[in-house]
């Protein structure tokens, strides 16, 4: 996955993912939600093609870099475990 | 997260995925319709054609042919080492050739490559009447439904959160929702309608029963429908190309494959800062 910082400072990150779309973004914006240190969590998409981009405020400065990585870790963690319960069946 | 199948078949499944929230279930979804690859015909040259269809009504219909595809033995064309020209590891070749009266089915659709037949050799490509004739070459490519939808590899592919059925105090066994209920989930019990054992999976959630239950003269209908947000009932439909446990398979681990990647580039960037 590619990623481009537009900014970021020690409680705000806004991150564009290159060549993603809805799938994935709507995922981890609402997992990343879940966070209670969480403020603030969009994405939007400039144009309708173009690639999104993911908004990230935090309480208390906790770093929004530390936040998206336990999320996409949280996902990574679920399908895992899907997958071993399918391959069971 | 539990997945619980009620159904796995090679072309069908149908389970419910529990402890889960709306967003994943969504994005499963997404992504066995468009992100799973399989072989569907990209490229036709056309040797001869005068038949009633035009040339490039018969390369649609060509493209929209189910393939068996085997992943493991081709690539897609923008990742193979041949850089896109066409090779034995990115393309699968057909060769068809038929001359009317006849009716030119996908079974007249010669592979080089047996394992990338047609799924079925059933499907009608165009009628020849005498004299007419068509003389082909197609060039099957990887690529997924983002790009087009002939290299969709789920036909009917959804969910729907789990029904829950409440059935109040106030319920007088009247049964004008058991009447109702089209799918046939209620029953009249003594004192109340009850769910019937394993139908509550088919309630469709139309509320029909609530309206007939306020018709039936109460100000606050005894039963109500809602429906449990961390439960999802799918159904998983292939086309053939693929088997189903395959295509749910290569779905999350795209989907894994992508959180684990993202993990990767966080860490970098927080190293780097």
């Amino acid at each position: 996955m590619e990623i481009k910082i537009i900014e970021l400072t020690e409680d705000k990150a806004k991150l564009t993912f290159v060549g993603e779309n809805h799938t994935y973004m709507n995922l981890l914006k609402e997992v990343i939600i879940t966070n209670p240190d969480v403020d603030v969590v969009q994405y939007y998409s400039e144009y309708t093609f173009s690639d999104p981009i993911l908004l990230v405020t935090t309480k208390n400065k906790k770093n929004p870099i530390d936040i998206i990585k336990t999320a996409a870790q949280q996902i990574s963690k679920d399908c895992a475990s899907l997958l071993a319960q399918i391959e069971k069946a | 997260m539990d997945i619980a199948f009620s159904r796995l078949e090679s072309e069908v499944a149908k389970f419910v995925l529990s402890e889960s929230i709306p967003a994943f279930a969504n994005s499963f979804r997404r992504t066995m319709i468009s992100d799973v690859p399989k072989l569907a015909i990209e490229d036709v040259i056309i040797y001869d054609n005068n038949s009633a269809l035009f040339d490039e009504m018969l390369a649609h219909r060509l493209g929209l042919i189910p393939l068996k595809t085997n992943l493991s033995e081709y690539k897609k064309k923008s990742e193979c080492s041949c850089g896109g020209e066409g090779c034995s590891l990115c393309e699968s070749v057909y060769t068809l050739s038929a001359e009317g009266p006849c009716l030119v089915k996908s079974s007249d659709l010669i592979a080089q490559n047996p394992d990338a037949a047609p799924v079925t050799g059933e499907i009608p490509i165009v009628k020849l009447e005498k004299g007419q004739k068509v003389v082909l070459e197609a060039h099957a490519e990887i690529n997924t439904g983002l790009e087009h939808a002939k290299w969709q590899s789920t036909l009917a592919c959804g969910y729907k959160t789990y029904p829950v059925i409440t059935i109040g105090d106030n319920c007088d066994a009247c049964g004008h929702c058991a009447d109702e209920c089209a799918r046939h989930v209620l029953k009249l019990a003594k004192k109340s309608v009850e769910v019937i054992d394993g139908k509550l999976i088919d309630c469709s959630m139309c509320k029909l029963c609530e309206k007939a239950c306020v018709g039936s003269g109460w100000e606050d209908a005894a039963i109500r429908i809602s429906s449990d947000n961390t439960k999802f009932v799918f159904v998983v439909e292939s086309d053939g190309s693929l088997p189903v446990k395959e295509i749910m398979t290569y779905a999350l681990t795209d989907l894994k494959d992508k959180s684990d990647s993202l993990v990767d580039v966080l860490t970098n960037i927080s190293g780097a800062l």
